[in-house]
């Protein structure tokens, strides 16, 4: 039971760093309203094996990106979740889905733990219903040696919207590889905050979105490291076609005694149409020595070089154009397969 | 039938000109040398021929096989049997070696005629293994994190795939070590027939040792300055090209 007064905090604005760009005052305000009548989204676990059992929990609070204020809201509307447990040594080759369809204004909480030494391959699909909306709460808890591919797949249509608080926590030698996609959502916005708290922890955070039309997504990112001895990556690519837009938002914490810190963040934008907008902010943040940590940012229409490239094996200009634009992101996926 | 340039003047879009009135004919069958100093154009006249599109043709004609090469888009030039083997080739992340080659072999078939995906691959690897290429190579995007020498071999790869009419190959020697040089030479050579012709740009003897040219023009300041036969290459090994300057005094 949540006793706090979930309306005190005052909702995000362009004044708060963390959700600057776009219209944050709209889809945040819209956000609080559409929660007053959100109800619990269903969740179905496909092929579930009986050491990975889906069971009811008590919902938490996250660390947020500038978002407390609609975390407190969400907490005071729906209060129990979905918790995933996965015991500890389970090798599982084939993936779990956990697919839910989404309809009116919804909320879903899921927390994964994955337990000692056990791997798997968990898919999160999320089907949105025309003018639908969810408010989804997800933790991740990777026990050491634990290992988790997780997808988390965003399936939109017509206005439908999204906005995502993800939050993983990777313990000794545990290995994390997530790749978020979004597709036809009106507005999205996602949230991820990581964080390595043991020695030996890794993780590969990746997103590959395609927008366009009028279609707006704000990613927001952090990559903690609490602990020496950590590896962490992050590339989120993003074309961008009609008056789309792409926030994003990156950075990496290194917290003071984090030494041997492995870190590099990375997003990369295919810009396809002089209406389309990027707004892009990645930044570090280092508090220990002796780290090796970096980020960079790229915003622009297809190659040149490479179009010619292809046009001077014979492939005709449109259709090495889409080649390229999916290889763009085609990139990112394989890099998923080889984790 | 043949690569006729006649006259050729272009220059970097908005900028100076770099190519002075070429003139070069290249039979079919034959294979002729450009070799030159180092920013005489040998680079500029292999891009422009192909239709990169930094380069604008002021003046001059192109043919190859009778058809105008300058009114083509760069894919229908390639697709009329135009090939450039690259100097710097260009890495495309996401898009893998078998997939760019089918690609390109496809939009040479008349449009809703399918490629023999069996036949291909089988054609393929075979290829690969004349050039002592390593099969996973195939699955890999195309160039991303090749070495130099392993760019190159790639390039030659798609030249014996695409079977060009003409092909151009701007300083392949670059970059690829003795035995490299040696089996990639042998899948040049192998390609060697009465209606295919090549132009190759090089700084070095060792290419023309291995693959020997019926011509071989020098290349100086935009244009053609002298042409001869296999002498001219010995010539300029010995005395390089300071005779370019001489002659220009």
């Amino acid at each position: 039971m949540h006793t706090h007064d979930s309306n005190a905090a005052p909702l995000p604005d362009r004044l708060n760093e963390d959700w600057r760009f776009g219209r944050p005052h709209v889809h945040a305000r819209e956000l609080a309203e559409a929660l007053e009548h959100a109800q619990a989204a269903e969740l179905r676990g496909i092929d579930l094996p009986s050491a990975a059992q889906l069971t009811p929990c008590a919902a938490e609070p996250l660390p947020t990106i500038g978002s407390e204020a609609l975390m407190q809201r969400v907490l005071a509307g729906v209060q129990f979740g979905h918790c995933l447990r996965v015991a500890d040594g389970l090798q599982r080759r084939e993936a779990i889905t956990l697919h839910s369809e989404v309809h009116g204004v919804q909320v879903q909480q899921l927390r994964v733990i994955v337990g000692a030494g056990a791997r798997l391959h968990l898919i999160e699909e999320h089907e949105y219903g025309e003018e639908s909306t969810l408010v989804c709460l997800r933790r991740y808890e990777l026990m050491p040696g634990a290992t988790l591919r997780l997808e988390q797949r965003e399936i939109g249509s017509g206005n439908a919207r999204a906005f995502c608080i993800s939050s993983c926590i990777c313990t000794e030698n545990a290995r994390f590889c997530s790749l978020s996609t979004h597709q036809d959502l009106a507005w999205a916005r996602h949230e991820c905050t990581l964080e390595l708290t043991a020695p030996g922890a890794e993780a590969l955070l990746l997103s590959a979105n395609r927008l366009r039309s009028e279609q707006c997504l704000d990613m927001r990112n952090r990559q903690l490291h609490s602990s020496p001895g950590c590896k962490s990556r992050l590339l989120c690519k993003n074309t961008l076609t009609d008056r789309a837009t792409a926030i994003f938002g990156g950075n990496i914490r290194v917290q003071p005694h984090a030494h041997d810190t492995d870190a590099y963040l990375s997003n990369l934008n295919l810009q396809l149409s002089p209406h389309a907008t990027v707004h892009s902010l990645p930044m570090l943040e280092i508090l220990a020595d002796r780290v090796r940590c970096s980020h960079g940012s790229a915003t622009a229409p297809v190659d040149a070089e490479q179009l010619f490239y292809l046009q001077s094996r014979g492939i005709p200009l449109a259709e090495a154009r889409r080649a390229l634009e999916e290889a763009f992101l085609a990139d990112v996926r394989l890099r998923f397969e080889q984790f | 039938m043949s690569l006729v340039i006649k006259n050729l003047h272009a220059c970097i879009k908005g900028g100076q000109e770099i190519l002075c009135g070429v003139d070069l004919d290249v039979p079919t069958g034959e294979v002729h040398a450009i070799m030159g100093p180092n920013g005489s154009g040998k680079s500029t006249l292999s891009k422009v021929l192909c239709g990169h599109p930094d380069y604008e043709v002021t003046a001059g004609a192109v043919e190859l096989n009778g058809q105008d090469l300058l009114a083509m888009s760069p894919d229908a030039r390639s697709r009329a049997g135009l090939f450039l083997a690259f100097q710097y080739p260009v890495e495309v992340p996401g898009v893998s070696n078998a997939n760019f080659l089918r690609a390109a072999l496809k939009a040479r078939l008349p449009e809703g005629e399918e490629l023999d995906a069996v036949a291909y691959y089988k054609r393929l690897r075979k290829v690969m293994n004349e050039l002592g290429m390593d099969p996973k190579f195939s699955s890999r995007a195309v160039n991303e994190g090749f070495s130099g020498g392993e760019k190159k071999r790639n390039e030659v790869l798609q030249m014996l795939m695409l079977e060009p009419l003409c092909a151009i190959l701007d300083e392949t020697d670059s970059g690829l070590d003795v035995d490299a040089l040696r089996i990639v030479s042998q899948g040049v050579n192998a390609m060697r027939s009465s209606f295919r012709s090549f132009l190759v740009i090089t700084h070095y003897k060792r290419l023309l040792d291995y693959i020997v040219p019926d011509v071989v023009h020098v290349f100086h300041q935009g244009r053609i300055e002298r042409t001869g036969g296999r002498d001219l290459v010995d010539y300029i090994e010995e005395h390089g090209f300071d005779f370019l300057k001489k002659e220009d005094a």
